[in-house]
């Protein structure tokens, strides 16, 4: 017996092995952890479907498989359903996992158009299955709010995690999902529009902004003239799941034109819709309790107060050259707020968030609405009803103020620098919001001369202000050349060139210090040579 | 990995006036370092130091609240699982540094090769050695110019690593690894069978002595 003892120790020995690796060591875990979005909203359901939308934020879930057994997993295949929406669908296949390996799985779900006819908000499921080593299964589920298509949730972010306003507000990045350009009604009401109150335009083809401005002024017209009104509607905060939220019901566009009102959110989406329709590059101002919509032109803002039409109970209609007046007052309030800093103010280009998924939902033609559009389009009436003070579509953000004619053949400038500037030229303030350092730039009716007043908060030295102006513009094309000339009576003066696809012009500038920074004017333009005598009468006005 | 940080800055730097008073010539830059595991997670680590102007700016945005560079690295890395935040701020140099875990952030592919995906085409890479690549993105944000520079250590285990393509063009980085793990459970079996073997060939020895006995 003392002789087979080593035996049955070695015996025992790889028995207690060969069971620890089948007991302990032979096993693949999976442990799964999942974040999912707490609800869906039907109108950006294209958002939902694709994972390059937005950086792929919006996703339905993700899920981390972490392997946490002692031997490796293999042929990992994750599907999930939705009962009613979506049948189970293969997610992803994962060969390996390792024992401690992690594996992040996203869902971006192919919701069918029809997602856009949910009117309600329910509780859904969704149900996931894992399969891996041959047949082993893991089922997992969660539910979640699927929301009317009407319906607008303003953020994503639980009530602990917001610290600011734009928290607030996270999903207005998501608000070009309600502009619908392409939906066949609205297409139908701009042709009306363009037909029977433009009686034809050319925006889109001039590429002129007062060509532009002349659209978005008929648009409004078209709106008055068919007593469209401004109205409420449903806005209620809601919890789901951990969100706490303002739930806004919102009427689509084709829903605006033929209920004929629209609160100021709605109203800007049918605007961009229209806009966009007609060829243009529509933009939606968001500001603390209401929004407006308005276009770019060649690098330019132009705004309209669309909640102008007001409504016969409400009174004070305005007329639209003073719902423009009224659009481009905000439009200069709003870039002086960007300006100070205030993140409550901002805007949605609506093209630019196409670009970056954010696509309308897919809408059908609808007979009944047509016949609807075809009522409303009578109300244009040919030219037989007149809206009060008829657009004079006057242009764009031409300071409607006017400028202070001396009488004499010149205007007056006066803000951070004063001068005397020829007065047929125009005048137009913050003309590029991007660079809102140019504060005012006047050009002369032929457009081939222009001044600039720039003012640089911060800047310590002119050489700083016309070194940042020019890293500025280069980022849009646009590049400068310049010299420093001499100083006279404290201003610096300098000489450049600046080349884009365009071509070149010639400028001078006068730059001097502020209470904040650096002030200055620049003027110049094409044929330079000729029209210097000019130029330096106007720069010999400048206080 | 250039959409990193973009949402951050736009977050940090986009107060305009501010921006004015920066140094005008050069961009502000950012340095992140991935180290990955030999599982496929990464350590980040990302870390930037600005002018004053800059760094006043940072701190009337973010105040006390740094998570809010928690959340915006959760909305810029969607496709990873992060976890084990930690923030450190250098006043005295106008700098920080955030690091964290990326879980997930390679994975084996159908060829069983560990893939990265880089989430951008066409990127500016240079190799330092065979395990460690720079990528180097400009971009403009808000007003500022940013220069970020991701620094890539990949794990001691790996080997042919390699630039690819995705289907939609994207850049990947390929490379094999073996992770190291599973090990135990392979050498229980093997020692286990080795015992039982070793175990019944002395047992039939001893049989056999008795019997000679």
């Amino acid at each position: 017996m003392k002789g087979k003892l080593p035996a049955i120790i070695c015996l025992g020995a790889g028995v207690l092995l060969l069971a620890l690796h089948f007991l302990h060591f032979g096993k693949g875990s999976l442990n799964v952890t999942i974040k999912h979005a707490d609800y869906i909203m039907p109108a950006a359901y294209k958002v939902y479907a694709n994972s390059d939308a937005l950086n792929g934020e919006y996703y339905l879930f993700k899920m981390l498989m972490n392997n946490d057994g002692k031997s490796t997993l293999t042929d990992v295949k994750v599907s999930y359903r939705i009962p009613n929406y979506l049948d189970w669908t293969d997610l992803e296949s994962v060969p390996k996992i390792y024992p401690g390996q992690n594996v992040v799985i996203r869902c971006y779900p192919q919701f069918k158009d029809d997602i856009v006819n949910k009117m309600t908000q329910s509780k859904e499921k969704v149900e996931i299955k894992i399969t891996y080593n041959g047949g082993q299964t893991q089922d997992e589920s969660y539910d979640f709010n699927m929301m009317g298509r009407n319906q607008f949730v303003y953020t994503d972010l639980p009530p602990e995690e917001i610290a600011s306003y734009p928290d607030m507000f996270r999903n207005d990045q998501l608000i070009g999902c309600f502009v619908t350009p392409q939906d066949p009604i609205i297409k139908y009401y701009t042709q009306q529009i363009q037909e029977k109150v433009m009686k034809g335009e050319e925006a889109s083809v001039s590429g002129k902004a007062d060509d532009a401005v002349k659209f978005l002024m008929g648009l409004y017209a078209a709106t008055y003239v068919s007593h469209m009104v401004y109205s409420g509607t449903e806005g209620i905060p809601q919890k789901l799941g951990d969100i706490s939220s303002l739930v806004q019901s919102t009427r689509l566009p084709r829903e605006v034109v033929t209920g004929n009102t629209g609160l100021c959110i709605e109203l800007s989406m049918l605007y961009a819709s229209v806009l966009k329709a007609a060829g243009l590059h529509p933009v939606i101002f968001l500001i603390p309790g209401h929004a407006y919509p308005g276009i770019m032109v060649n690098g330019q803002y132009y705004a309209i107060e669309a909640t102008g039409i007001g409504g016969e109970g409400l009174g004070n209609r305005l007329s639209p050259s003073d719902a423009l007046k009224a659009g481009m007052k905000e439009l200069n309030e709003f870039i002086q707020n960007v300006q100070a800093g205030d993140n409550r103010y901002s805007y949605v280009d609506i093209d630019a968030m196409e670009q970056k998924g954010v696509i309308p939902m897919e809408l059908k033609d609808d007979e009944f609405l047509r016949k609807k559009i075809d009522d409303i389009a009578e109300s244009f009436g040919g030219g037989t009803r007149t809206v009060p003070n008829q657009p004079a579509y006057g242009n764009g953000n031409e300071n409607y103020a006017g400028g202070g004619n001396g009488g004499s053949g010149m205007s007056a400038y006066s803000g951070v620098v004063s001068f005397s500037y020829p007065s047929t030229w125009k005048r137009y303030d913050y003309p590029v919001a991007q660079w809102p350092f140019i504060i005012t730039e006047i050009d002369s009716r032929d457009g081939t001369s222009a001044i600039d007043v720039i003012n640089l908060n911060g800047a310590s030295s002119s050489a700083q202000a016309i070194e940042y102006v020019r890293q500025t513009i280069a980022r849009a094309g646009r590049y400068m050349r310049y010299q420093y000339v001499n100083s006279n009576n404290g201003y610096d003066i300098y000489r450049g060139v600046t080349t884009s696809s365009a071509g070149s012009r010639e400028w001078e500038a006068v730059f001097r210090r502020s209470e904040n920074g650096i002030v200055g004017v620049t003027i110049g333009g094409t044929g330079f040579a000729q029209k210097q005598s000019m130029f330096n009468s106007i720069l010999s006005t400048v206080r | 990995m250039k959409k990193s940080v973009i949402l951050l800055y736009i977050l940090l730097l986009n107060t305009v006036p501010l921006i004015y008073s920066q140094e005008l010539i050069k961009p502000a830059k950012l340095n992140v370092k991935w180290t990955l595991s030999p599982l496929g997670d990464a350590h980040v680590e990302t870390n930037m130091t600005m002018d004053a102007a800059q760094w006043d700016n940072y701190k009337k945005m973010v105040g006390n609240n740094a998570d809010i560079l928690k959340r915006q690295m959760e909305r810029a890395f969607p496709g990873y699982f992060l976890q084990n935040f930690n923030y450190k701020e250098d006043v005295m140099n106008r700098g920080w540094t955030l690091s964290f875990d990326a879980l997930g952030l390679s994975r084996i592919n159908s060829k069983g090769l560990w893939q990265i995906d880089l989430n951008s085409k066409n990127p500016d890479v240079t190799k330092l050695s065979d395990k460690n690549y720079v990528l180097t993105s400009n971009y403009a944000t808000g007003n500022s110019l940013m220069q970020e520079i991701d620094n890539i250590s990949f794990p001691d285990g790996a080997s042919d690593v390699k630039q690819d393509k995705d289907a939609f063009g994207k850049a990947l980085f390929i490379y094999a690894s073996s992770p190291g793990g599973g090990y135990g459970g392979w050498i229980t079996l093997i020692f286990g069978i080795v015992l039982l073997l070793v175990g019944a060939l002395l047992f039939f020895r001893s049989n056999s002595g008795t019997v000679r006995k």
